[in-house]
């Protein structure tokens, strides 16, 4: 792209001026108040137009800064060629919004979009881009260190990030803080609790399936109380047969008969006795029977009288012989008859006393009359049946009790029973109120689960950033290194006629200026060579940012003011070979002038 | 006859439990309860059905015996209730061992079985959930037997109309929180009474029925609202032109129209300011608000930004980021980054 003319306006002090180009060197000169520097100011507004702040800046903005002395016209019209077509640039800077029209003189024609086409025939390069490469001015400070810290920082700067404003560290630094923060809010081992908690909640479900936690306790309750009321009507029962017993026992002492044994016995005994009695009495009859008395008496008296005959017929043997027979048949046999009856009698009195004590004893009155015995003989009995009874009331209680020590039993057991099914209820409770929890515990797991995803998706992104701005700025850096390396170098060798081979850039971003013996740190070079790096770095990044585009115009607005003569010379016949495109000079000295006169450098000269 | 038609009460839930409203809630959900048994009395009805989701999970034994404390107090209502999905059955359940009142018809069953009501001539056929999921087949079993008119019980918030059998009055469905009705009324899911989760937008409230014995069909059904704090969803589209102020005064304005009382989900969509950072905590102080989703995301111009840093970071980040199809993950990176070279920028400076 080359400009080809400006006609200008009004702009700060160049009013209605016209001002053409040629293709190779152009020197634009003039004392230090003719407007180059407004020139220039004017051509740069062309491309990029003005700046307009607000407020309080708006006094001092550019767009203040070059208001037209005269007139009421702002503005100017520049033309350029480009890629083989001329088009006209139009700027009217009163208007409001400031824009540009675009006018395609070969095809006779608008340009649609003049700010895009504008861009792309800079080759997209920015106005800070443009102020750092192809618009030179002077190296900034003109104080000696400065010179080489600043060379340094724009090197530095070039390499890293292009732009001199931008620094990546910061901005790693400030996504760092930004994840740092959003980190805090994650809730740690959240999937690893919630998955704790699934497990513990199949295994607390799995136990509770067991049928020992099946209450029971309904029916057990009913069963006890059940069980109670029966106990209860048992005892009762048991209660009423002891009394009923308590009281016959007493009867029974009383009788005497305490057992039924010996109430058997007692009767038996009192029937013997009777028997006996009976018996004795019946016999003791025969014996008094008189009858018999008078037959042995009357063998006796037979007896006796035959004695007697005998006696006294002198029939001695005879005599003894009735004697005998006479005690035989009726002596003795009535005396032992006699002993006899005797004796039956006395038993007989035995006999009968024996029933007499036993009448008496058991109704009171010794006298034996057969409505005595009967009674004594229904008492025996009501007696033996009472002892019978009472036995067997007793056994019947034995067993009783015996039953109610076994459903007492039960019912302890059935009360223990309950306990424990409490117990287990109670257990069953714990694990259901644990289940509930656990439920709860994870629905909030999952909201931050959800909450930790979100997070951990924006940390990935936040890494994702840091790292193509650390692929970025490697690969910058690296092609800086290629850049010094390559093309600077050769432009720092030619520019400075071969005192220097090359530039270098190392890992701590120490820049050094090189020959093929030593090597030289920024730091130490002479401000006027700094001048030259300068140059020749500013022409390479020129080159870099234009790539294969169409060459624009260098514009060096005062860059030679601090350069000495012989420098001024080396640099421009320098410039003039290197670069094919077009080159505006501004000069408030006449020595570019001369210089280029003497060395034949073809240019055109324009006066302000 | 009439009937009351409700289910999902989740009696016992805390939703929200670790809110500054959670308590409420939780009183809000047996008050509700409270209610539905009030009405069984003054509509005079015959019957309430239950279809699952009585209780919250699993309950204990204390809100077993308020709910039947509940039932007790209207013996001349049947109170039909199943296990639902949410409250399943399970053989240690205080539920299946406990003494209901009198009125009280607990169906743990997991099989379908029918129940013949002669006094007021329904017939219910129903089953109750267990932890498994619920079988669809097992509905070709549903079928009702006497005669009479007839009401299935189920719990299945996946249900699929079509799989649902044709022949009885009316299908009390549950599981879902929403309520909605198909079938011209004969299939109704009635939802919570009271909205449980953010989810739960919209009205809440039970149906009341009335079946005639003679035609055996479904007469009458109404859905009666119960006054309650509601979830809603409020959606802020946003611009580049949107402050944190503006979005905040909008809120303010549209949450105390639909009522302060109620409880507020805010979504923020579109893309805004690359500086604006929407925390609306001043909202969350005198409103319920229970989530703020933010999707909203910077306005770059990339292609301005490319345009403005052609060669520096700005812009060769953005050119290595920026494509056609790029991810959401991507295009979030790229954002955070231009934030943070744009950002730092202005330090340098």
């Amino acid at each position: 792209m080359k400009l080809i003319d400006i006609k200008i306006d009004g702009f700060g002090k160049l009013n209605d001026r016209y001002i053409g180009f040629d293709e190779g060197i152009n020197l634009v000169t003039g004392h230090n108040e003719a407007g180059k520097s407004t020139l220039h100011a004017c051509i740069r507004a062309m491309f990029y137009g003005m700046e307009r702040a607000k407020g309080v800046a708006a006094l001092t903005d550019e767009f203040s800064r070059f208001k037209p002395w005269k007139g009421n016209k702002y503005g100017a019209v520049m033309r350029i060629e480009n890629e083989g077509q001329i088009y006209a640039i139009i700027r009217d800077f009163y208007k409001d919004p400031v824009g540009c029209t675009v006018y395609n003189e070969t095809s006779q024609e608008a340009v649609p979009f003049a700010e895009g086409f504008l861009r792309d025939a800079l080759c997209g390069m920015t106005e800070i881009a443009y102020d750092n490469t192809i618009s030179i001015g002077q190296l900034r400070s003109s104080a000696e260190d400065a010179v080489a810290a600043e060379l340094k920082k724009y090197i530095i700067n070039m390499g890293t990030t292009g732009n001199r404003s931008l620094n990546c560290e910061e901005a790693k630094k400030y996504l760092a803080d930004q994840k740092r923060s959003l980190a805090e809010d994650i809730v740690p081992s959240a999937a690893r609790t919630m998955a704790a908690n699934a497990g513990e909640i199949k295994n607390i479900e799995k136990e509770i399936d067991a049928p020992e936690y099946i209450s029971r306790i309904n029916e057990l309750e009913d069963e006890k109380k059940a069980a109670e009321q029966i106990l209860r009507e048992k005892t009762a029962e048991a209660n009423a047969l002891c009394e009923g017993i308590r009281t016959d026992r007493e009867k029974l002492k009383e009788t005497g008969s305490e057992t039924s044994g010996k109430a058997v016995n007692d009767e038996k005994n009192f029937q013997t006795v009777l028997n006996e009695y009976r018996e004795e009495a019946s016999s003791n009859a025969v014996a008094r029977n008189r009858v018999i008395y008078i037959v042995f008496l009357g063998f006796a008296l037979l007896c006796a009288c035959g004695a007697i005959y005998c006696y006294v017929t002198k029939a001695f043997a005879d005599y003894i012989i009735f004697c005998a027979a006479g005690c035989i048949t009726g002596l003795i046999p009535g005396i032992i008859f006699l002993v006899l009856c005797i004796s039956a009698k006395n038993r007989l009195e035995k006999k009968k006393q024996a029933l007499s004590g036993l009448l008496k004893k058991h109704i009171g009155s010794g006298e034996i009359a057969d409505s005595a015995i009967r009674k004594v003989k229904t008492k025996l009995e009501q007696t033996k049946e009472l002892a019978f009874d009472v036995e067997k009331r007793e056994k019947q209680l034995e067993d009783l009790n015996r039953e109610n020590e076994i459903m007492t039993d039960r019912n302890n057991e059935l009360d223990s029973n309950i306990i424990i099914q409490k117990q287990t209820q109670s257990e069953l409770m714990e694990k259901l109120n644990r289940l509930n929890t656990l439920r709860r515990e994870n629905e909030e797991l999952a909201a931050a689960i959800e909450r930790n995803d979100k997070i951990n998706d924006d940390i990935e992104a936040i890494d994702i950033a840091a790292g193509t701005i650390d692929e970025l700025a490697a690969r910058l850096k690296d092609s800086l290194g290629v850049f010094l390396n390559k093309e600077a170098s050769g432009y720092i060798n030619r520019i400075t006629g071969g005192a220097y081979d090359s530039i270098s850039i190392d890992d701590s971003m120490e820049v050094f200026i090189n020959t093929s013996e030593k090597t030289v740190p920024l730091e130490q070079l002479s401000s006027g060579t700094s001048d030259q790096v300068y140059m020749a770095l500013r022409l390479a990044g020129a080159r870099l940012v234009q790539q294969d585009g169409d060459r624009l115009p260098l514009i060096l607005d005062d860059s030679f003011v601090n350069y000495d003569g012989e420098r001024l010379a080396s640099t421009l016949k320098w410039i003039a070979d290197e670069y094919k495109g077009q080159i505006i000079i501004f000069s408030c000295h006449n020595r570019e002038k001369k210089i280029m006169e003497n060395e034949e450098i073809r240019f055109r000269n324009i006066e302000l | 006859m009439k009937f009351l038609h409700t289910s999902d009460i989740h009696y016992g839930a805390a939703p929200d439990a670790n809110r500054t409203w959670g308590r409420e809630r939780a009183k809000a959900i047996k008050e509700s309860f409270g209610r539905i048994i009030e009405a069984c009395v003054y509509e005079k009805a015959d019957c309430l059905i239950i279809s699952g989701g009585l209780f919250d999970g699993r309950p204990t034994e204390d809100e077993v015996r308020e709910v039947n404390e509940a039932f007790a107090a209207i013996p001349d209502t049947r109170v039909y209730v199943i296990a639902g999905e949410n409250d399943p059955v399970f053989s240690s359940s205080p539920v299946c061992t406990f003494r209901w009142a009198e009125n009280v018809i607990y169906n743990t069953d997991k099989e379908f079985n029918s129940l013949y009501l002669s006094d007021i001539h329904i017939e219910i056929v129903g089953a109750s959930n267990d932890r498994n999921r619920f079988d669809t087949d097992r509905l070709t079993d549903a079928k009702p037997v006497q005669g009479c008119a007839s009401i299935l019980v189920i719990s299945n918030s996946q249900a699929d109309e079509s799989m649902m059998p044709e022949n009885f009055t009316y299908i009390a469905l549950g599981g879902d929180h929403k309520p909605y009705v198909k079938r011209g009324g004969c299939l109704v899911n009635c939802g919570s009474p009271e909205p449980i989760c953010a989810d739960d937008t919209g009205k809440h409230g039970y149906y009341v029925g009335e079946i005639d014995d003679e035609s055996r069909k479904l007469t009458a059904l109404k859905f009666v609202t119960l006054p309650t704090v509601r979830y809603i969803t409020l959606s802020v589209n946003v611009t580049p032109a949107s402050t944190e102020a503006d979005v905040i005064r909008n809120l303010k304005r549209e949450m105390t129209s639909r009522g302060s009382e109620n409880i507020y989900q805010i979504k923020l969509n579109g893309l805004c300011k690359p500086e604006e950072d929407f925390v609306l905590e001043d909202l969350t102080r005198e409103f319920k608000i229970s989530k703020i989703l933010n999707f909203t995301r910077p306005d770059y111009d990339y292609m301005q930004l490319s345009r403005e840093h052609p060669s520096d970071m700005v812009g060769f980040f953005v050119k290595e980021m920026n494509r056609e199809d790029i991810s959401e993950l991507d295009r979030k990176a790229m954002n955070f980054g231009i934030n943070a070279l744009l950002k730092t920028a202005d330090e340098r400076k």
